[in-house]
């Protein structure tokens, strides 16, 4: 799911510094004390996910979770991810450090749009199954969009990737399955379990009131 | 102001930890990321053996290797690797070679073999000999007996260091081999370290947003 060194273009390396830069910025604006421990706990656990590699068919992949993250930190994603990917790159070579800024465009992107689609569950009726579907669904399109932004990059880089584009695209159908199933239970779970885990989820605080985070 | 967000603190941490737990029942044996290759190249003889393979052990088939100079940036040739992830070329010329593998989807990786560490070109070490072995043959009428041995002996210094050469490749390849795998793989402490700066970062915040509120 990263982006290795040596492959894009120095144009398109740049634009990935200056996307993940502008966003880092928006995102980053008026944060909360109380949202950083959170924040934390889920970019520690986004960079785990990605260490993790589960057997399937001939290869092995692993989970991205963006979509989780999307779910979970709205727009507080992007940083969240950023610091992930900034870490995996200096710990593990996982990429490699030209490429932090296009890879956490990529990734980082896909749990922004993750969000904007869970935002939109508000405006169906609360069924115990709303979340599940819309988890999913946020965390399929999450992985899409990063296939997408990816190919976008190989695109532009040379025609030469054009197909490889194609071949990435393709390989991010099973992930997407998989994450949007993992993603919908775990949204189903933190709703019933810890709702306030969620971004932007109306929760019953201990006083009775109804309020959205 | 402060309560809350102790509280805060506390089920996030005890959150992190349940997810944390639940996480490593799924790591499995060895943390290793299946999708970095690597390249391990040597020189034997006259040829250059590369072998493609991803962090968790599997080779690289099929994958497109591509040898430039690295001084001028000419391809020199290219090839696939076969289903061992194996692929070997004569040395086509004595310079710095800079190999490159790529295996789909973008997983590529280059290593560079400087020409110092390369033989001649078309031949092996032992052509050296050979061109010894002449040059003292020509010059056999004039030297005498006393010089003789001495240039004899010059000649098995000279087997025997190609011998050792040899030797030492043959035995050190595997450990090569077994360092850059080695080198590459991601270990639980790293992971750990990982989460710990994360977490040091989120202490860094707190303290500052904590001063500001002040």
């Amino acid at each position: 799911m990263h982006i290795s060194e040596g492959i894009l273009s120095a144009p398109v390396l740049t634009a990935g510094f200056v996307g993940t830069a502008a966003l880092a910025a928006i995102t980053l604006r008026k944060m909360d004390m109380e949202e950083i421990p959170k924040i934390s706990v889920i970019t520690a656990a986004f960079f785990v996910a990605s260490l993790i590699h589960i057997p399937f068919g001939f290869t092995s992949i692993h989970l991205i979770l963006n979509g989780l993250v999307g779910i979970t930190l709205g727009i507080r994603a992007f940083p969240a991810i950023m610091l992930a990917i900034i870490l995996q790159a200096i710990l593990f070579g996982h990429g490699g450090v030209t490429v932090i800024g296009i890879n956490s465009v990529m990734l980082g992107g896909g749990g922004l749009v993750a969000y904007f689609i869970w935002r939109l569950r508000h405006r169906f009726p609360s069924t115990p199954r709303r979340e599940t579907i819309f988890g999913g669904i946020a965390a399929a399109v999450s992985v899409i969009s990063s296939g997408l932004i990816l190919a976008l990059a190989l695109v532009t880089t040379g025609e030469e990737f054009v197909a490889t584009a194609g071949y990435a695209l393709l390989a991010h159908v099973p992930v997407m399955v998989i994450e949007g199933i993992v993603v919908g239970v775990c949204a189903a779970f933190l709703a019933k379990v810890k709702p306030e885990i969620l971004a932007g989820q109306v929760q019953k605080t201990p006083m009775g009131h109804h309020h959205a985070t | 102001m402060i309560n809350p967000v102790r509280k805060h603190i506390r089920l996030s941490f005890i959150t992190f930890l349940l997810l944390f737990f639940a996480v490593s029942f799924l790591i499995p044996q060895e943390y290793s990321y299946a999708h970095k290759v690597q390249m391990f190249a040597h020189v034997e003889g006259s040829k250059v053996f590369v072998e493609g393979y991803f962090a968790d052990g599997k080779k690289a088939k099929n994958s497109e290797v591509t040898v430039f100079d690295n001084k001028s940036g000419e391809r020199l040739l290219g090839g696939k690797t076969d289903d061992m992830g194996k692929f070997s070329f004569n040395i086509p010329k004595k310079t710095d070679l800079r190999i490159s593998l790529n295996a789909s989807l973008g997983h590529k990786t280059e290593q560079v073999l400087p020409g110092s560490e390369l033989p001649d070109a078309g031949g092996s070490k032992s052509k050296g000999i050979a061109e010894v072995v002449s040059t003292v043959k020509d010059k056999e009428g004039n030297i005498n007996k006393k010089e003789k041995v001495a240039s004899f002996s010059q000649i098995e210094q000279v087997k025997l260091q190609v011998m050792i050469e040899k030797g030492i490749e043959k035995g050190i390849s595997p450990l090569l081999r077994g360092f850059s795998e080695c080198k590459e793989r991601v270990y639980y402490s790293e992971i750990i370290g990982g989460i710990g700066y994360i977490f040091g970062i989120m202490g860094i915040a707190l303290y500052f947003k904590a001063r500001k509120n002040q």
